[in-house]
């Protein structure tokens, strides 16, 4: 779409454009849900792109068929709504999206394009309800500007259409109307408004939006499940997606967390992987993994779940958890209401059919590894009423016995699970390809293969330490976590980890990785990478600054403005305490002198309003003379003839008669043309224009050739 | 100020129509208008040979009603071109040879006693003619200069303290020597500014002298045309004029010409508005003798120099031919810096 001089769009066209750009705005902003479905998706897609192209030609023609279509999808989307299948919201945004194929199929009267806009509003309404993600943001700015265009223009459209008459005709035709300039104001005036809702939005309490959003696009995560399984062939995928957002409390200066971010405690070993040793889950924590703690701190860590886990695991940092706290804005989604404590400390939330969540874990860290050696002997003692299972499996190889042996005998208890941790480090290389099914997988990763991923490493020291009696558990969770923009950790999805925790007396179970720490975390960092995290930050601040901006954010808003304002009078006045630099002298004259100099800038501009060129524009015809003989000029100048900046048309005529005879007659033509539409106020059709300059090509080539 | 108006560019003019004659008359076509000027410019040609340009500037003057300044030297043609044109157009036509003891009453005429019948009778001057030639007008005093002057803006003379109406069409073509300054009184600029062109003659080219030598003159030829018009259809032609269309980047283009002539500092008086509406009058006089029924900026271009160059008065003035040609180039260059609309 260009809009040089009388190579714009029409009224007419940029009407249609306007209206189809917000039917398709609107359509963005449901699809940013993404709970369209793909068929549906490739539906639209489809009826769009007919829609324009054969839109026009069957308008009105098959009334009956789309009443029936229509009819039938009411009902289909009517029983799926009633038996439960699908959400009342969604079912409505779907028919919103039949009936707007249908006007889109179907617009020629001033009532279809109404329509037609009226279901865009609808769509983008059932969008808020179904998303309010930044995507949709996005469609709802380009809804506001298309829109504005498109109401704007129809209104035009249809009051001139319906003035009739050779005039409307030519303006309904003219390129000049729909300049850059109209529809920058349009789009500028429609933004404006926008900002001032926005104003309004974040001055006056509110509730959250995005609140029928449904829970169902919790996405199932491998290791939060309550097995792993050690078969399997490939290659493990390095997401660089981000599925928490955790900020922590003391704040660590790191750029990259090394802690583990616990989800699953997996006790029972298969003889292929792991499994959760039982579902009890109890309203208290476990009190024997309370007890026992010598010096400690705690940490909170308060985590935003992005993707929404099926499982509903609370991930916890690592330590043991103490209180589990749900940060949720008012909404009119259903919240986490209950927290339920696994047996073996893993933590879980109820009800799980929430979207995104978010919490602020409190756990208990061991200050240091405070061992003494003397009290720590083989095998440890758990708490009389610990239950944990730790019983080496019955079949196991007996070189894996021979092994922990050998790195265990003689030490004490702290020392013996270092060794096996450091063994395991130091001896096996890290590899996301899997080994494919084995009958045997940690025999085969211990003796055979000597590489793996870090199911296998940890999988490995449990049943080493357990082999000589040491109890041992298998954790699976997140690893590490990048600092972003935002100031929030990102934790990925390719970040996923599997470690271990063994029972220290005293203590509690304690954290030991035996995977090389350069290969725990994602490994992920090139632009791929860094687009994920730059759209999550962007995600984050939609997220903080427009979904969860709730009365609290509005006072800390507002009393942000107030200090910010108090700051700036005690350092105009000068009064400002140590350590805020003064302004001096020299600076409040230069700001003083900038205002006045922007306050007469403001004034004269008032006063003495710009001249404003009132000529009525050419008319296209004008416009294809004077382009007639632009073009007539730059081919002469191309065939040689010397061409003056300011030389007149006739003077042209007459040069050229003089000097170059050959192409008189042509040139008067032209000229005797061009003064009669662009003074004489003749018709110019653009056939004549180009069949002249045709003519004149031949004849500039023909005299070339001779 | 608007020029595009056709009342307003009655005020600088002699009155369309004068009182007495007819009122209703319809104008030319501009078909019409270009065949008059073809013939009338064919029919003048051959009695003034070799002088199309100016030519067709006289009857650019004529439609548009305004009168015309030839200075040149003598013997050049002015007074054929002044008789071709009357005998083209039967037109009544007087010849006055300005001298300095020439008075007023000369040429406006007197009242004379006529003891008949006891009563003063008008006995009207050579200025009662439809096309007056003034020879050597600043040879002759200031009084008779304004007078001539007066009767070229008014369409009419007052004498006794009567209003005498002019005939119509009137035109006046006045003729300066630019070369004798003894004894002569150069016009002032509000005077010239009352001619709506100055046009020069010059001397023929060297074949045309030659035929002119081998035919025995101007004078047969001259006394051989035959009208091809009559003072009617004269006044059709200066009554279509008007109706000419000036676009208004055409008056946009006049505006910016007088506009030159005044910031230029080559120039000392720029030209006045009255400059302005006598270029654009010859434009639209032009543009209709062309058989056109609106003015393209060729119309304007063309006239610039005989419509402007008199009015302007050049910083450092020396006088005679060498101002003249002086102030035509200063006008012309004046003229290509300013860029017509396209």
């Amino acid at each position: 779409m260009s809009f040089g001089r009388g190579r714009g769009i029409t009224l007419l066209g940029g009407q249609r454009l306007a209206s189809t750009l917000t039917v398709l705005s609107a359509f963005g902003a449901v699809a940013a849900s993404g709970e369209l479905g793909l068929p549906l998706l490739g539906l639209f897609a489809v009826a769009f792109v007919g829609a324009l192209r054969y839109g026009r030609a069957v308008a009105h023609k098959f009334n009956v068929a789309w009443t029936v279509l229509l009819a039938a999808a009411l009902i289909l989307i009517g029983l799926q709504v009633f038996g439960g299948a699908v959400d009342i919201v969604l079912g409505s945004s779907w028919f919103a999206l039949l009936l707007t194929i249908h006007r889109l199929w179907n617009r020629t009267t001033e009532r279809d394009e109404m329509l037609l806009l009226l279901l865009s509003l609808l769509l983008l309404c059932a969008g808020a309800a179904l998303s309010a993600e930044l995507l949709f943001g996005l469609a709802f700015a380009c809804f506001a500007v298309t829109g504005t265009w498109a109401l704007s223009l129809t209104h035009l459209r249809f009051r001139i259409e319906a003035a009739k008459g050779p005039e409307a005709e030519a303006l309904l035709t003219s390129r000049r109307l729909i300049t850059p300039q109209l529809l920058g104001a349009l789009g500028g005036l429609s933004l404006l408004g926008l900002l001032g809702a926005t104003v309004v939005f974040f001055v006056f309490p509110r509730v959250t939006i995005g609140g029928f959003h449904r829970a169902a696009r919790a996405s199932s995560q491998v290791g939060l499940s309550d097995r792993v399984e050690l078969r399997g062939s490939g290659t493990l995928e390095d997401d660089p997606r981000v599925v928490l957002r955790v900020r922590l409390d003391p704040a660590p200066n790191k750029a990259e967390l090394d802690m583990h971010w616990r989800a699953r405690v997996l006790e029972t070993w298969t003889g292929q992987g792991w499994k959760a040793r039982t579902d009890e889950r109890s309203d208290q924590p476990a009190r024997w993994l309370q007890t026992g703690r010598r010096r400690q701190h705690w940490v909170t860590a308060d985590i935003e779940s992005v993707g929404g886990f099926t499982e509903g695991v609370v991930l916890t940092p690592e330590g043991t958890p103490i209180s589990v706290r749900y940060l949720r804005p008012l909404t009119a989604k259903p919240a986490p209401q209950h927290t339920r404590w696994g047996a073996a400390g893993d933590v879980f939330y109820e009800p799980i059919e929430v979207g995104d969540l978010r919490y602020s874990v409190t756990v208990s860290v061991p200050n240091s590894m405070a061992i003494a050696a003397e009290d720590d002997h083989l095998p440890a003692q758990l708490p009389p009423n610990a239950s944990v299972d730790a019983e080496p499996p019955e079949d196991l190889d007996p070189r894996i016995r021979e092994l922990g042996r050998r790195l265990t005998q003689g030490k004490p208890l702290s020392v013996a699970v270092e060794s096996v941790r450091s063994y395991l480090e130091q001896n096996f290389a890290y590899t996301r390809e899997l080994a494919g099914d084995q009958t045997d997988p940690i025999a085969h990763f211990l003796f055979e293969r000597k590489k793996g991923h870090c199911e296998l490493f940890s999988s490995a020291m449990v049943l080493l330490l357990r082999s000589q009696g040491i109890p041992a558990r298998n954790v699976t969770g997140f690893y590490g976590g990048i600092r972003t923009q935002q100031g929030y950790y990102a934790v990925r999805n390719g970040d996923a980890h599997s470690w271990v925790e063994v029972w220290m007396p005293g203590q509690g179970f304690v954290t030991f990785d035996p995977t090389p720490a350069s290969d725990r975390g994602s490994q992920e960092s090139g632009l791929w990478a860094r687009t994920v995290l730059l759209w999550d930050g962007l995600q984050a601040r939609w997220r903080s600054l427009i979904v969860d901006y709730d009365l609290l954010a509005q006072g800390r808003a507002v009393q942000g403005l107030g200090d910010l304002m108090r700051d700036a009078t005690r350092r105009l006045s000068g009064k400002a305490g140590p350590g805020v630099p003064r302004l001096s002298g020299p600076v409040l004259w230069a700001l003083a002198i900038v205002l006045a100099i922007t306050a007469l800038v403001v004034w004269r501009r008032l006063r003495w309003p710009r001249l404003v060129d009132a000529r009525e524009p050419l008319t296209p015809d004008q416009e294809r003379a004077q382009l007639l003989l632009k073009r007539t000029k730059a081919r002469l100048a191309k065939a040689g003839v010397r061409v003056p900046e300011a030389i007149t048309a006739r003077e042209l005529q007459a040069q050229v008669a003089r000097d170059r005879p050959e192409l008189s007659p042509q040139l008067a033509d032209i000229v005797t043309l061009w003064s009669q539409s662009r003074w004489g106020g003749a018709p110019l059709h653009r056939n004549h224009v180009n069949a002249l300059l045709r003519t004149l090509d031949r004849t500039l080539r023909e005299t070339a050739r001779g | 100020m608007t020029v595009t108006e056709p009342s307003t560019l009655k005020a600088v003019r002699s009155p369309e129509t004068p009182p007495g004659a007819p009122q209703a008359i319809s104008p030319l076509t501009p078909q019409e208008a270009q065949k008059l000027g073809n013939a009338l410019a064919q029919n003048i040609g051959r009695a003034l040979k070799g002088k199309d340009a100016l030519v067709q500037h006289a009857l650019c003057a004529l439609a548009a009603n305004g009168h015309l300044l030839v200075e040149d030297v003598p013997g050049v043609g002015k007074t054929t071109l002044a008789q071709a044109l009357s005998r083209s157009l039967e037109l009544s036509f007087s010849r006055v040879q300005f001298t300095s003891d020439l008075l007023p009453g000369d040429i406006t005429g007197v009242s004379v006693f006529d003891q008949r019948s006891g009563s003063f009778a008008f006995k009207p001057g050579p200025l009662f003619a439809q096309l007056v030639l003034a020879d050597e007008i600043n040879r002759t005093t200031p009084r008779t200069q304004s007078c001539l002057l007066e009767a070229m803006a008014e369409g009419q003379v007052s004498v006794d303290g009567v209003a005498r109406p002019l005939p119509s069409p009137f035109l006046v073509i006045a003729t300066q020597n630019p070369h004798e300054h003894a004894g002569t009184y150069p016009l002032p600029e509000s005077q010239l500014d009352r001619f709506i062109m100055r046009l020069s003659v010059g001397y023929p080219d060297a074949s045309t002298e030659r035929a002119l030598l081998m035919g025995g003159g101007t004078h047969t030829e001259l006394t051989k045309l035959t009208a091809v018009a009559g003072a009617l259809e004269v006044r059709r032609l200066q009554a279509a004029v008007p109706n000419v269309k000036v676009a208004p980047e055409i008056a946009d283009y006049v505006l910016a010409l007088v506009a030159a002539t005044r910031n230029s500092p080559l120039v000392q008086l720029g030209a006045s508005p009255r400059g302005a509406l006598a270029l654009l009058a010859a434009a639209k006089a032009r543009a209709l003798l062309r058989g056109r029924a609106f003015i393209e900026p060729d119309d304007v271009k063309e006239l610039v120099v005989p419509c402007l160059a008199h009015r302007v008065a050049l910083s450092g003035r020396v006088g005679g031919e060498a101002d003249r040609l002086a102030s035509e180039r200063v006008v012309r260059e004046l003229c290509e810096s300013v860029r017509a609309p396209e």
